[in-house]
């Protein structure tokens, strides 16, 4: 994958498309008061660096989801599914080709697992996603499911989405649930 | 009064991994936290870098105490994940974990990737997504 400067002139060249939908968040019980994790501590995750850019991960649907909470192994724990509607205005699908061409980058690049590199560089993806992140251009990154093929995960940058006018939503009366962003 | 008693609870929570894991003096003991997490005392002498006879001998020793210290933290913050079932904890870190590119978190704390496994727990406060 392109880094550096070539990585910020391809991101700004980079296919985007609005995308409004429902899709779904797993977090633990204990946090699910916080539906769209306004509180949370950024870590380093998939396309974000600890202490980086917030970046919100989603699933397609509540299976989705729950394969990606369970690839935590924590099954005696209470897992949280949440409904986020969403309205982004320039979401770029990582499955495209054009795209890998683009950032020279390919499938096998894109669905490493970060933590591996944990102990050293930070991974391409995490690069990705900050550079995605500071050109305030794209509010979110679709990508192939790693728990669960065949599925998409949507990783939503937070930065972009006043400017664009993008926003989310979690509007579950039943359970109390109730926020936006931004 | 009601809010007094939700604040004492982690730290009864907090104790018991402390009272199960530390000897008379306060110390952190080496076998004893094998013990907790039904690990050999093998196991436990290759987390800390040194023979399992000196450990069986010097398990509380001051210079062990950072190193378990970092370890009963973290079987503390696994014990509440699992809902205070010891036997769910125990499990959990010798179970491989997608996450972890399929390796238990027992294997990689003792091939010394402790880090590995704290982040993931880090992580699972801000959302479970791999």
């Amino acid at each position: 994958m392109l880094t550096g400067e070539p990585l910020d002139s391809a991101i700004l060249k980079l296919p985007s498309r609005p995308r409004r939908d429902t899709y779904f968040r797993a977090a633990r019980l204990i946090f699910a008061s916080d539906p769209l994790g306004k509180q949370r501590p950024i870590v380093a995750q998939r396309f974000n660096l600890a202490g980086g850019a917030r970046v919100l991960y989603l699933a397609d649907d509540q299976v989705t989801a729950l394969h990606e909470a369970q690839a935590f192994g924590f099954p005696a724990s209470s897992i949280a599914i949440i409904p986020v509607q969403f309205d982004l205005r320039a979401v770029v699908d990582l499955r495209d080709l054009a795209v890998h061409k683009l950032l020279r980058t390919d499938t096998a690049e894109l669905s490493l697992n970060f933590r591996s590199s944990l102990a050293g560089n930070p991974a391409l993806t995490q690069l990705l996603g900050e550079r995605v992140a500071a050109s305030l251009g794209i509010d979110g990154l679709l990508y192939e499911s790693p728990a669960r093929p065949g599925h998409i995960n949507l990783a939503v940058i937070e930065a972009a989405l006043n400017i664009l006018g993008s926003s989310l939503m979690v509007n579950d009366p039943n359970n109390k649930l109730s926020d936006s962003l931004p | 009064m009601p809010n007094s008693c939700v604040a004492t609870a982690p730290a009864f929570r907090e104790a018991r991994i402390l009272r199960e894991a530390t000897d008379e003096n306060g110390r952190y003991d080496a076998a004893k936290i094998a013990h907790l997490l039904d690990w050999t005392v093998s196991d436990i002498a290759r987390y800390l870098g040194r023979d399992a006879s000196t450990i069986s001998r010097f398990g509380a020793s001051p210079v062990h105490q950072e190193k378990l210290a970092a370890l009963a933290s973290l079987t503390q913050e696994v014990f509440e994940i699992m809902r205070e079932d010891l036997r769910a904890t125990r499990a959990w870190f010798r179970t491989p974990i997608r996450a972890l590119d399929g390796k238990s978190p027992q294997q990689l704390i003792l091939s010394g990737n402790f880090r590995r496994v704290s982040s993931l727990i880090e992580e699972s406060r801000s959302g479970l997504s791999l």
